[in-house]
């Protein structure tokens, strides 16, 4: 067995160790299950929080769109996103925190007293999130066939099994935990990728210059209609102050105060991931790899050309679960 | 578990004044970076556009944080 796939296995079995650690604790408790006690801390939660937003999707859909639609848009895209979490901090944490209860659907059920918001706001967030979670399930795809050389269907098959199942006996504390663990490997992967190749390319500001006089459509706003640029923006600063696996974090603080610090330090640390990945790691792709037809690709033929098998299996543990 | 007191429908305006003028340079911030202006005027390879996203990237959760320490009050 390859090193990357060891890896990759090892902590796919972690997740299910952690899953049934929690679920000794989660068994009686309906706090602990659904909003992990209400205890979590600032720093942990802030991970947790980013982790949560950070998924492979993130990190592969970063690079991709980088790669294929150029810097502006994919920073108007991942900034709205990050203007989202100090709306979410002003405008939904402190009456949500306040609450005390477990879901979104509970809270909009007690605001709106109506018997339809208990079946139209659980259907939303199923059939929305449906179409959120195959851009993950994709990248957890296609990460573990090209790093691991799995087949699509049963990395997709695996990771969709070890997540259903440390989720459904470890509830909101096992997903904590592993996001805690996933959220700083992620941020160890992406910095530890932006530092080699800026040590290997020079300053973020020589690797932009070299990328746009290879590739000058990098740094330009395609011809696209504003409505696209201004509408990936208003639709992520907008959906993530009501998203439910980033607001359920608001009920695990130990306080509002927890949760609105919590909010803002985590994008911090999402934002300097983004800012990591557009400006270091998609430009030094887009250089090494101009022909690439799937740009979601870009980050992984980096990876595979120019880091340890070890670093590898750490990349792919980072996006697929 | 009994009932939390009904919440009182706010208005956009209970927000303390800080708040507001906060969310407004958001605002303002990105309405700025979305002008033609700003995507037509370059900066380093870039357009400014892309300038502002990043610095609204930053700044937004920096500022945010920053008044948060900052601030005195209970904690829940």
């Amino acid at each position: 067995m390859t090193i990357e796939r060891s890896v990759t296995l090892a902590y796919l079995a972690g997740c299910i160790v952690v899953g049934l650690l929690a679920s000794r604790r989660v068994l009686n408790s309906r706090d602990e299950y659904w909003v992990a006690g209400r205890r979590i801390g600032t720093f942990v939660n802030s991970l947790a929080i980013m982790a949560a937003l950070a998924s492979g999707g993130s990190i592969i859909g970063v690079m991709g769109l980088t790669y294929a639609q150029g810097i502006p848009a994919s920073l108007a895209l991942f900034t709205g996103a990050i203007i989202g979490f100090p709306l979410a901090s002003l405008l939904v944490a402190e009456p949500l925190r306040r609450f005390g209860r477990f879901t979104i659907t509970d809270f909009l059920r007690y605001r709106y007293p109506h018997a339809l918001v208990g079946w139209v706001v659980p259907l939303l967030i199923v059939v929305s999130f449906t179409v959120y979670i195959v851009a993950q399930m994709k990248a957890a795809g296609i990460t573990a066939t090209v790093l691991l050389g799995i087949e699509y269907e049963v990395a997709l098959t695996l990771a969709t099994l070890v997540f259903v199942l440390y989720v459904s006996i470890g509830g909101m504390l096992a997903v904590t935990w592993t996001d805690v663990f996933q959220g700083g490997l992620m941020l160890l992967v992406v910095a530890g990728t932006a530092a080699a190749l800026i040590w290997q390319f020079g300053t973020p500001g020589a690797i932009l210059g070299s990328a746009l006089a290879q590739a000058p459509e990098l740094g330009t706003l395609r011809d696209q209609p504003l409505g696209s640029y201004l509408g990936s923006f208003v639709i992520w600063a907008t959906a993530i102050p009501i998203i439910p696996h980033i607001v359920m974090r608001v009920f695990t603080a130990k306080d509002a105060r927890g949760a609105r610090l919590s909010l803002n330090i985590a994008m911090l640390l999402y934002a300097f991931m983004i800012l990591a990945a557009v400006f270091a790691i998609a430009p030094v792709g887009r250089m090494r790899f101009p022909d690439l037809i799937d740009a979601d690709m870009v980050f992984l033929r980096v990876m595979e050309s120019e880091f340890s098998p070890l670093f590898r299996g750490l990349a792919v543990a980072a996006v697929m679960v | 578990m009994t009932d939390p007191p009904h919440p009182r429908p706010l208005g956009f305006f209970a927000l303390p004044s800080g708040d507001r003028w906060y969310l407004g340079v958001l605002v303002a911030m990105a309405a700025l970076a979305f002008t033609p202006w700003s995507r037509a005027t370059e900066l380093g390879g870039l357009p400014l556009f892309a300038w502002f996203m990043t610095a609204l990237m930053v700044l937004a959760p920096a500022i945010a944080l920053v008044r948060l320490i900052g601030r005195r009050g209970p904690r829940d």
